[in-house]
């Protein structure tokens, strides 16, 4: 009986338990929303976008975020959301192996679909000291920073905010953000036009969650990815 | 991509033009020019290149196919 008891036990230890978190998007705009068309899109994207669902769906070791819905190339309507969701760096797939080290982004980007492959340990987090509870969770601050474009507009510099909560020990988070000890329950997105992603709902699972590597796109390295981005460039 | 640099190509041949006509039938939309714009808003604004080409692309495509992307921003 004791030794039964004591597998039991071993077992529940080992049983590796899944998660699967909804994240919802609030836009956080510092500067006027401009009189232009790019405007009447933020304008859109702040009234649609939190209406939708982005699921994250995790074991310890891998994780697959996206937008719940499925998104089509066709029709009008469809392609408006996909320019929304550009909007929030949202339209893509993001898939994470830690034990791999493997990061791949699955994103229709200048009229291709792209598998865009890094390292999952590559985010240099600085992580302070700063605490808050959120949605119950007692969570710490993380922050990043980075350019956007080619270093040149300063209205492409990025300030990332992470609140992560260490009692969940899944290194994971919204649009990719990753790496972090413990799941990212709050993702703010700092510049001009930024957002909010929050989780919602957090939910743990018994059953064995399968999560699969996008297949289609064309395989490419980040570093190639962002020469091809700076290529469709047209700077002073 | 290379319909993003057409419309880059033919948004400089407008604009370089524009100074020397001044007259613009109602009917006509120039959509190279339309896209060329939102295109420098986006990039302005602070969007990163991908953001930028989705605007570019839609803009442009809203204008050849003839629809009013001003309504279709109020749409649902």
């Amino acid at each position: 009986m004791k030794i039964i008891f004591i597998l039991l036990f071993s077992l529940q230890c080992f049983a590796q338990e899944n998660i699967e978190v909804i994240y919802k998007y609030q836009s956080n705009f510092k500067k006027e929303i401009p009189g232009n068309l790019m405007g009447e899109i933020l304008s859109k994207s702040k009234r649609q976008l939190p209406k939708l669902d982005f699921i994250l769906k995790a074991t310890p070791n891998e994780s697959l975020y996206k937008l719940e819905e499925k998104v089509s190339n066709d029709g009008q309507s469809q392609r408006i959301l996909i320019m929304m969701l550009s909007l929030a760096n949202s339209k893509g797939v993001f898939f994470s192996d830690v034990k791999q080290n493997i990061f791949i982004e699955q994103t229709n980007a200048f009229g291709k679909l792209y598998k865009i492959i890094s390292d999952f340990h590559q985010l240099q987090w600085n992580i302070s000291n700063e605490k808050k509870s959120i949605s119950g969770y007692q969570c710490r601050k993380a922050t990043l920073e980075f350019n956007v474009g080619n270093e040149n507009n300063k209205a492409q510099n990025r300030e990332i905010i992470a609140w992560f909560a260490t009692d969940l020990n899944y290194p994971f988070g919204p649009l990719g953000y990753r790496g972090l000890p413990g799941l990212i329950i709050e993702l703010n997105v700092n510049w001009d036009y930024g957002y909010i992603l929050k989780a919602e709902k957090i939910k743990v699972l018994d059953n064995l969650l399968q999560i699969e590597e996008p297949q289609e796109g064309e395989i490419i390295s980040e570093t190639n990815f962002k020469k091809l981005s700076r290529n469709s460039e047209f700077n002073n | 991509m290379k319909k993003v640099f057409s419309i880059i190509a033919l948004g400089t041949m407008t604009l370089s033009l524009s100074s020397f006509t001044h007259s613009r039938s109602i009917e006509f939309r120039d959509c190279a020019a339309e896209a060329w714009n939102a295109r420098t808003d986006a990039q302005n604004l602070g969007f990163d290149e991908g953001t930028v080409y989705d605007v570019t692309d839609f803009v442009y495509d809203a204008c050849i196919n003839g629809r009013d992307y001003s309504l279709l921003m109020l749409a649902r």
